[in-house]
């Protein structure tokens, strides 16, 4: 048989409307599945509304009982809670309702989730092999603050799946503290900005403490580690690891020279700025705006005669960047700039009134 | 002899074309389901509220061009200035407008022309002024005020004049949803090993929802067919679609409504291309191109949420404008990176995704539309196969739906829009008519998008608006810069 005649025999008239009706069959369950979900969807609607009625009674209750010791009952949503979609509404609720309280309160409401035996689902979600459901699990667990399970949970902290870790990590910080920060020495996975965000957050609203780690994690060769700690070292004003922080110059990556270049400039003393000067001509056009913002920040007459110099830099944003440090750290910073403007008015005219506008506000 | 082997290639040729492209959908279809998952699952426990006060967030520049929008411009700046986010900075472009927009936002927020060094990074039209709010409530706003160049220099304008890390360009009518900025964002602050160049958003329909004061109070299944019909057809782009792309790291367009890029990047690849009707595609193509040549790792991140609503056109004539246009810039796109096709050098890019968009997005309707003249000749040559011509008819018909209907699913278990149950109906039932009449009519646009093409046509048509409030119905038509 030629292949035309493979072909002709295979593609039949009946094959075609065969498999047509095979996809009209499949429509039309797709259809269905959309109706039977929708009117799920509508019902669950009441029933969560139900529920939530009673959670906020409850947790009425929960808010005003400051000795800690009342027993809520749980029976009237007995039949509601046995069903997992409906169990898994009222953790998100409690969990909600917890994230804007503190003290007693915020301790009742765990005491609600505890009685209710819905740290049950959760630990089923953490001891769970899918990594959503695990995931999920610790980050209950942790709103929740059961702080038996903060070992359990510190396992993870370096696990390979990037959400189970992150959670982790925010379960030991919410558990400990500055102290929970220790996963850092183990750590041989990426920490992204988001991450850093949220531990960066979460450490607000504590005491501040002293990092004994930090320098170790200045050190580490996990570069998103060092990021972290330079960032740590900017925020708390950790003067101990200055010198290791001028050796971050010499990293080579980029962005880690970028943060080591801010949080230099946060501990700055009297030779940051030189400092910072000495590695500006090896810098990235990005890290050279960097030091010339920081040298805005801390720098003085001393480096009118580099700023000076980097008037004539091609680029115009490093022009700029050093026209602002200019006009705002040397004493006759706005002569310097009109002179230039005068004698090159083109482009140095409209840099001087762009900054003269801008230190005006 | 001849003929017939002429005729034999023309037939298995559109049949292997026609099969290659029913695998795609499939895999597509498939592909997204993943990429969909594992979004809500990891959304599930994101807190974007984080961004909102942090002060280590990345800095955002959200760019808007604007032509002749004074009809509204005043509550859509104050939709964007509404937007929940840290440092950002909402750059309002007037680009040469003829009408009174740039004297109503100088008026509504206290607007001065202040001294500004425009850095032209990239080479843009020249700007005649940079506009400041005297009123500190307001110090997000800067307001640029150009000579018209359309809206890739106005976008470029936004790009030199902006001093925030991310852009965010947008078309300024869309209206947005609170916590959209902070979603876009976080693709760049999951960065690891792989550089994030841009991130996706997904646009949807706004026509018939109620909106009030630049905010979406409640979604609505647009009345409009035209609406209606591109509300499905933005469902199966949106969320299967590049969903699917997304998951390949292989997204080669991002809606010119609603897209946020790193600004560095943006630059070195050169900006916007004001050289085509197709910047906003043509952007991320060049981009990716760049990233391609340097060696470096990258991604185009995608976010499934519905999270900007823009007005579809409701008219044939508007419609049949913008496919017009859309099948113009692929076309220009392509031709302007023609070497990457298939082109292993450049990895996935040149493989697969720029071929994709070569054979079953740029000649899709060319092929089809060849497909309709070949057949009536055949009729007329009385060559047709009717039995199998049937077959094969109802085949990729029934396939059309299931594709929609399961476009359909995947929104109803995701992000649920449309609850009731009567729009979900009214929108399958649309769907019904899509291979008799709106398919057809987007094909025969797009083959005017060709005609145009080689008409060495350059405009972007008229593209009247009816706003989505009651003051804004009654405005006059505005043309698109």
């Amino acid at each position: 048989m030629s292949p035309k005649e493979t072909f002709l025999g295979f593609i039949t008239a009946e094959r075609l409307y065969a498999v047509s009706i095979v996809f009209g069959c499949v429509t039309a369950l797709i259809v269905l599945m959309i109706y039977t979900y929708l009117y799920q969807k509508k019902r669950r609607f009441f029933t969560k509304q139900k529920i939530a009625a009673k959670l906020d009674e409850w947790i009425g209750e929960a808010l005003l009982d400051e000795e800690g010791g009342h027993t809520y009952v749980t029976s009237d949503l007995q039949e509601e809670l046995q069903l997992h979609v409906n169990r898994q509404f009222a953790i998100d609720q409690l969990i909600s309702t917890r994230k804007n309280l503190t003290g007693r309160a915020a301790t009742n409401i765990s005491r609600l989730y505890e009685q209710l035996d819905l740290r049950d689902d959760s630990l089923w979600k953490f001891h769970n092999k899918r990594w959503d459901r695990k995931a999920k699990g610790i980050y209950e667990l942790y709103m929740m603050n059961q702080l038996d399970m903060r070992e359990e949970i510190a396992a993870y902290t370096n696990s390979r799946n990037e959400h189970i870790r992150a959670e982790a990590q925010t379960a030991l910080i919410t558990f400990s503290g500055f102290e929970g920060l220790s996963f850092l020495d183990e750590l041989a996975y990426p920490l992204t900005d988001w991450q850093q965000l949220k531990i960066l957050e979460q450490l607000k609203a504590l005491t501040p403490q002293d990092i004994p780690g930090i320098i170790r994690w200045i050190r580490s060769v996990n570069e998103y580690v060092v990021l972290f700690a330079l960032r740590l070292a900017e925020i708390y004003y950790q003067l101990q690891v200055h010198d290791d922080v001028v050796h971050c110059l010499d990293h080579p990556s980029d962005r880690i020279r970028h943060q080591a270049i801010i949080t230099l400039a946060r501990l700055a003393n009297l030779s940051t700025s030189g400092i910072l000067m000495q590695h500006y001509p090896a810098e990235t056009q990005a890290n050279k705006r960097t030091i010339l913002q920081q040298i805005f920040k801390i720098g003085g007459d001393e480096e009118l005669a580099f700023l000076d110099a980097e008037l004539n830099n091609p680029d115009d944003l490093l022009k700029l960047e050093s026209a602002r440090a200019i006009a705002r750290n040397c004493s006759n910073g706005f002569d310097v700039l009109a002179a230039r403007a005068q004698m090159q008015p083109e482009p140095y005219l409209a840099i001087y009134n762009h900054v003269k506008y801008e230190l005006k506000r | 002899m001849i003929y017939e082997i002429a005729l034999d290639l023309l037939t298995y040729g559109i049949f292997a074309y026609s099969s290659v492209l029913l695998l795609s959908y499939l895999a597509i279809g498939i592909f997204s389901i993943g990429e969909t998952q594992k979004y809500m699952r990891a959304n599930d426990i994101t807190d974007y509220r984080l961004l909102v006060s942090s002060p280590h967030d990345p800095s955002v520049s959200i760019l808007a061009p604007a032509y002749n929008e004074g009809a509204t411009i005043i509550e859509n700046v104050r939709s964007l200035l509404s937007l929940y986010y840290n440092h950002l900075e909402v750059i309002i472009i007037n680009d040469g407008s003829k009408d009174d927009s740039l004297q109503k936002l100088i008026d509504a927020y206290d607007l001065e022309k202040i001294d500004f060094f425009v850095r032209y990074q990239i080479k843009t039209k020249e700007v005649r002024g940079v506009y400041k709010s005297r009123n500190p409530v307001y110090k997000k706003l800067v307001v640029v005020d150009k000579v018209n160049g359309g809206k890739a220099d106005a976008l470029n304008v936004g790009i030199n004049i902006s001093s925030h890390d991310v852009i965010m360009c947008i078309d300024v009518d869309c209206i947005l949803e609170q916590d959209s900025l902070m979603k876009m964002i976080k693709p760049f602050m999951d960065e690891t090993d792989m550089k994030v160049i841009a991130t996706g958003g997904v646009v949807r329909i706004a026509n018939s929802c109620e909106i009030k004061d630049g905010r979406l109070i409640k979604v609505n299944l647009p009345r409009n067919y035209f609406a209606r019909m591109q509300s499905l057809e933005y469902i199966r782009a949106f969320l299967l679609g590049r969903m699917a792309w997304a998951r390949l790291n292989g997204l080669l367009l991002i809606s010119g409504a609603f897209g946020a890029f790193s600004k560095d990047i943006a630059i070195k690849a050169g900006g916007y291309d004001h050289n085509t009707v197709g910047e906003d595609m043509e952007l991320v193509v060049r981009m990716r191109r760049y990233m391609e040549e340097q060696n470096v790792k990258y991604k185009v991140a995608y976010i499934p949420d519905p999270l900007c609503w823009t007005e579809a056109p409701e008219s044939k004539k508007i419609l049949g404008r913008q496919r017009n246009r859309w099948t113009r810039g692929t076309i220009e796109t392509l031709k302007f990176h023609k070497v990457m096709f298939f082109n292993p050098k450049y990895g996935l890019l040149g493989m697969v995704s720029y071929p994709y968009w070569f054979f079953f997005e740029m000649l899709a309707p060319l092929i089809e539309f060849f497909g309709m003249i070949a057949f009536l000749l055949m009729v007329c040559l009385q060559v047709i196969d009717w039995r199998i011509f049937v077959a094969l008819l109802v085949f990729t018909i029934t396939f059309g739906y299931m594709y929609s209907a399961f476009a359909a699913l995947m929104e109803v278990v995701t992000f649920n829009q449309y609850r009731r149950r009567t729009d979900m109906m009214k929108l399958l039932l649309t769907a019904l008519t899509e291979p008799f009449y709106f398919h057809p009519f987007g094909v025969w646009s797009a083959i005017k998008g060709y005609i145009d093409l080689i008409r060495k046509k350059k405009s972007w048509g008229e593209m009247t608006r009816q706003g989505f409030g009651p003051a804004a119905t009654a405005t006059a038509p505005v043309k698109k810069s």
